[in-house]
């Protein structure tokens, strides 16, 4: 129990006052990422329902789609031929794997992987391990949610930005990556739609937290 | 009872040996009891930094096995960065800043910050468009404290990710509020006040703009924040290589630096 506390505290969740007590912190002004993936990681897949709300998820698509091609900005000045032909291959093979939900979901979070890596900054690289779990979670969320054709639309577009890029059809990082802020813009749109037709997004006032 | 000082103590210098390499990943390190005493520390206290250290994935603790190093860059998280900044901000020693890292901050900055800005500038108020010229003023009349330059920039930082109204970017505001202030001092220890108060002017004049409509796009109003932070960056790059600033610090001698420790063991 000790230790548990001590790690909560040192997350900046609680404060422990000897002689005092143990109160606890206002988690949005005092903690930090890794506080999220941490949450993320170590619950039950019923608690994760009750915490992974579409508010939430909305949330970090919102994040993801403002950094991520950033990103790729990034990495699109670094890239190599080798490094390029590594991700047409994963996307290749997500093309391939269409029906099999666990693999396409490895294979996002190792394009995403490789594109960290290849923008070379420690800092990203430290932020893309502190974001992994809300990454895999709007992936996991958009591959059950949307059907096979949607998606296979997506990886094409994918494919085809990557293309040109290689190609030199498109010189430019910025429109690229721009282009990839479109595709993250619009597979969230997706999701969304999808869940208000089902009736499953709520419009009205947050859920309470539990 | 664990001396609460004692264990962050051993975290911190754990970390730095971690971040410098002095211990490399997949090494094994002694059982707890045998670390506790070579380092001379309570094994109580041990053992929460241990843990402490396994959370945030730089440890890889196997019980009957033994304590592994883990590879930092692909298993920590950026609070990982936080601590090691802390540890700068509160003793002055122990992280060893270099050129390459200094750089990283900054492009790190130059491609989060504008993009918060333009998820900022669809949510803002009237009231957090006051709020932040406000500050823009209070650090116009500053200038010459530049402790207080620092406080007031962090602070505009963390408005704006404040107005973003998403708990991701705020969690990440706080994640890297050390490694920004850090950034915020290089700069501003290195220019003259004349430049400061054209720097803080640029931002006052950019967010007026913005204000009154001369700039209605916020893209373009944060990419003209962007083009501000890459001339800042580069004035702190040809600060830092023409002038060889000496940025690695003397290891902390308090505790003798774990890495070193069991190098010397053979």
């Amino acid at each position: 129990m000790r230790l548990g506390l001590k790690q909560l505290e040192a997350m900046g969740v609680l404060d422990i006052r000897q002689g005092d007590g143990i109160y606890v912190k206002d988690y949005v002004r005092n903690a930090g990422l890794d506080f999220l993936s941490l949450l993320l990681s170590n619950q039950e897949e019923e608690q994760l329902m009750v915490i992974v709300d579409e508010y939430f998820i909305d949330e970090i698509w919102d994040f993801w789609t403002a950094v991520f091609p950033e990103i790729l900005k990034m990495a699109a000045h670094r890239i190599s031929a080798r490094d390029g032909q590594e991700l047409a291959q994963l996307i290749k093979e997500e093309l391939e794997c269409l029906d099999d939900r666990q693999r396409i979901i490895e294979l996002e979070e190792a394009q995403h992987n490789l594109v960290v890596e290849v923008a070379g900054n420690m800092i990203f690289l430290l932020l893309a391990n502190s974001a992994r779990p809300l990454r895999r979670k709007i992936i996991e969320v958009f591959v059950d949610t949307v059907d096979r054709d949607t998606f296979r639309q997506f990886v094409e577009a994918k494919a085809t930005l990557l293309k040109a890029y290689a190609d030199g059809s498109l010189t430019s990082s910025m429109v690229a990556a721009d282009k990839y802020r479109d595709i993250l813009r619009l597979m969230r749109h997706s999701f969304k739609a999808i869940l208000a037709r089902r009736g499953e997004l709520i419009t009205g006032p947050r859920k309470p937290d539990v | 009872m664990a001396n609460r000082q004692v264990h962050e103590k051993v975290v911190r210098v754990i970390m730095r040996d971690i971040f410098t390499n002095k211990l490399k990943p997949g090494t094994k390190m002694p059982a707890a009891k045998e670390l506790s005493k070579l380092i001379n520390i309570d094994l109580s206290s041990l053992r929460i930094a241990l843990k402490q250290l396994e959370a945030m994935n730089v440890l890889a603790i196997k019980q009957g096995d033994g304590i592994y190093v883990k590879d930092y860059l692909q298993h920590a998280g950026i609070d990982f960065l936080r601590l090691l900044f802390d540890q700068e901000a509160d003793d002055g020693k122990g992280v060893v800043l270099d050129e390459c890292l200094i750089d990283e901050m900054f492009e790190y900055w130059i491609t989060i910050f504008p993009e918060m800005m333009k998820l900022a500038a669809t949510r803002f108020t009237l009231r957090d468009l006051k709020t932040l010229m406000n500050l823009v003023d209070e650090e116009l009349e500053s200038i010459p404290d530049r402790q207080k330059i620092v406080d007031i920039e962090d602070r505009q930082q963390h408005l704006v990710a404040e107005v973003c109204h998403n708990t991701i970017f705020l969690l990440l505001s706080n994640s890297s509020r050390p490694m920004r202030r850090k950034m915020i001092e290089m700069f501003i220890s290195n220019i003259s006040d004349d430049s400061l108060r054209r720097f803080i002017e640029a931002k006052k004049i950019l967010i007026m703009d913005f204000a009154n409509g001369s700039i209605t796009d916020a893209r373009e109003a944060a990419e003209q924040y962007r083009e501000i932070l890459t001339a800042n960056r580069q004035l702190v790059r040809k600060i830092m290589f023409q002038n060889e600033v000496r940025l690695a610090k003397e290891d902390d001698r308090e505790i003798l630096a774990v890495g070193e420790t069991l190098a010397g063991q053979g």
